[in-house]
């Protein structure tokens, strides 16, 4: 039963990362970013090159280096494609854009990489076991949701507890406001579209290091993203983790009684969520 | 210390303002008046940089303003509706105007204006009275520690007795010696806390005076268009 809830856990920390970055494009932008499920394959993609590369990194400066590679692409698409795109008053304008920018993702990681499946090899880190209180846990997943944890508290403090937070937040409210305070929105935005993709780029390393990804991961990866967001409530942080917290559990207690289809019972269950909000009122 | 010249401004084809020249000085209250969609908030727009399609020329402090750099240069919005920042507290919509002007609003001396928004600090605009939601409104301005202040309809849907304490509070601003354009249905409190008047009819200057002793009556036939 431990082993159950450690395991969803931790494949719950991992959704709830998925959907951190999402939720700040929801939540802030106000852009449905299709292209954030090529950031998860971007990332995990970006770690798999820097590990598999002459001098091979420690785990640390790979995660460093594809948030920072994730976040620098995120900051410029931001600022030469969808803030521009963004001064259209219809929001499916910004939304296409993004859809543009996953598909040549996409294609380029298809041209330069292949469709081949790859996977982050991790060394003795995927067998190492850790004891505690009679149990025996891995000590991937447990780095998995300690890194997990890490990125939602320093992600909270961030929004929470710094002066770019409550910029952040006062853009999100009031763009045109915030402007007129003194607060460069453009700047602002491109800042958050960084550290959305790098969470995203983030979430994919440990994605990696779990299972092989191709170039064509990022739409799965994007609907469990969608599903975190929008049961977690959008632009809600701590809702965004608990969501994810709460479909990982599902997806492994699921297969325990049905080993390949733990996946569909996520599906199903978000789908019951919403029948759920529908019929007491909560759907808007 | 902020004259304007001659200032048009547009949304889209529809010109809304139309060679309008006022000057504001000082320590001093300039009240703008005029009927609904006479161009008053518009002005106080075109000066807060929300307002892209304008003409004119604009001086503050004897040097060319632009309004894109309203906070930069101490030019403050308190807007009509107060429009604060809901997901901040009181205490970081304060905050957030903070960004390096030097001047003596700091959150202490704001606190100090308005103390009921120190035991507020905490609390989200949402939570607050109308009264206090525009003591906020007010802050945030000040807290920019601008030069000028443009107040847009400040006591619109007050209590009488707040109204009194707002504009209490912003003869105070003034004793500090900031300019204020003040825009206000109430034409004879407006212009009783003001040392010149000015009213617009559809976009264009249809009065311009000393305030005082102006009132609702003798101001109606700028105000409405209509002969005396």
């Amino acid at each position: 039963m431990i082993d159950v809830l450690f395991q969803g856990l931790t494949l719950g920390a991992l959704y709830g990362l998925i959907g951190a970055g999402l939720a700040l494009n929801f939540g802030i932008l106000r852009v449905v970013n299709l292209a954030h499920g090529e950031f998860i394959t971007l990332g995990a993609f970006m770690a798999v090159g820097l590990v598999a590369g002459q001098a091979a990194l420690p785990l640390p400066l790979v995660l460093a280096g594809a948030f920072a590679g994730a976040a620098l692409l995120g900051a410029l698409m931001q600022a030469a494609f969808v803030e521009r795109a963004m001064a259209f008053r219809d929001p499916m304008v910004a939304m296409l854009v993004t859809f543009g920018l996953a598909v040549m993702i996409r294609n380029g990681l298809l041209e330069t990489l292949g469709a081949n499946l790859r996977g982050l090899d991790v060394g003795g880190l995927a067998q190492a076991r850790v004891d505690f209180g009679g149990q025996s846990f891995g000590l991937l997943p447990l780095v998995t949701l300690g890194i997990a944890a890490a990125a939602f508290t320093l992600l909270a403090a961030l929004i929470f507890r710094t002066r770019f937070g409550r910029e952040v937040r006062a853009v999100s409210d009031r763009p045109d406001i915030a402007a007129m305070m003194g607060i460069r929105v453009a700047r602002v935005h491109a800042l958050v579209a960084a550290l959305s993709a790098g969470l995203a780029a983030l979430a994919g390393v440990l994605l990696a290091m779990r299972a092989s990804v191709s170039p064509f991961s990022g739409v799965a990866h994007l609907l469990i993203a969608f599903e975190v967001v929008v049961l977690g409530g959008i632009g809600r942080i701590r809702g965004v983790l608990v969501a994810g917290l709460f479909l990982g559990l599902v997806q492994v207690i699921a297969q325990r009684f049905d080993a390949n289809a733990g996946m569909l019972y996520v599906h199903l269950t978000f789908f019951l969520a919403l029948v759920l909000r529908a019929l007491t009122g909560r759907l808007a | 210390m902020l004259r304007l010249e001659g200032i048009g401004a547009f949304y889209g084809q529809a010109r809304a303002l139309d060679g309008v020249s006022l000057a504001v000085e000082a320590g001093q209250s300039h009240a703008l008046v005029g009927a609904n969609g006479a161009g008053k908030s518009t002005l106080l727009r075109l000066l807060s940089g929300l307002m892209p399609d304008w003409r004119g020329a604009i001086v503050l402090d004897g040097r060319p303003y632009d309004p894109r750099h309203a906070a930069a240069r101490g030019v403050a919005l308190v807007p009509e509706g107060r429009l604060l920042f809901d997901s901040l507290s009181v205490e970081e919509n304060i905050l957030i105007g903070q960004r390096g002007r030097p001047g003596p609003w700091s959150l202490q001396a704001l606190f100090a204006l308005f103390p009921i928004l120190s035991e507020k600090r905490r609390a989200r605009p949402a939570d607050l009275s109308g009264g206090q939601q525009q003591m906020v409104a007010i802050a945030r301005a000040l807290a920019t520690n601008p030069a000028v202040l443009l107040c847009d309809e400040i006591a619109l849907g007050l209590a009488p007795k707040v109204v009194d304490e707002v504009y209490a509070a912003l003869a105070q601003v003034r004793a500090q010696g900031l300019a204020v354009l003040l825009v206000d249905q109430d034409i004879a409190r407006a212009c009783k806390e003001s040392v010149q008047v000015t009213c617009l009819l559809k976009g264009r200057i249809s009065h311009q005076g000393p305030a005082h002793g102006v009132t609702a009556h003798s101001l109606r036939a700028a105000y409405f268009g209509v002969a005396a």
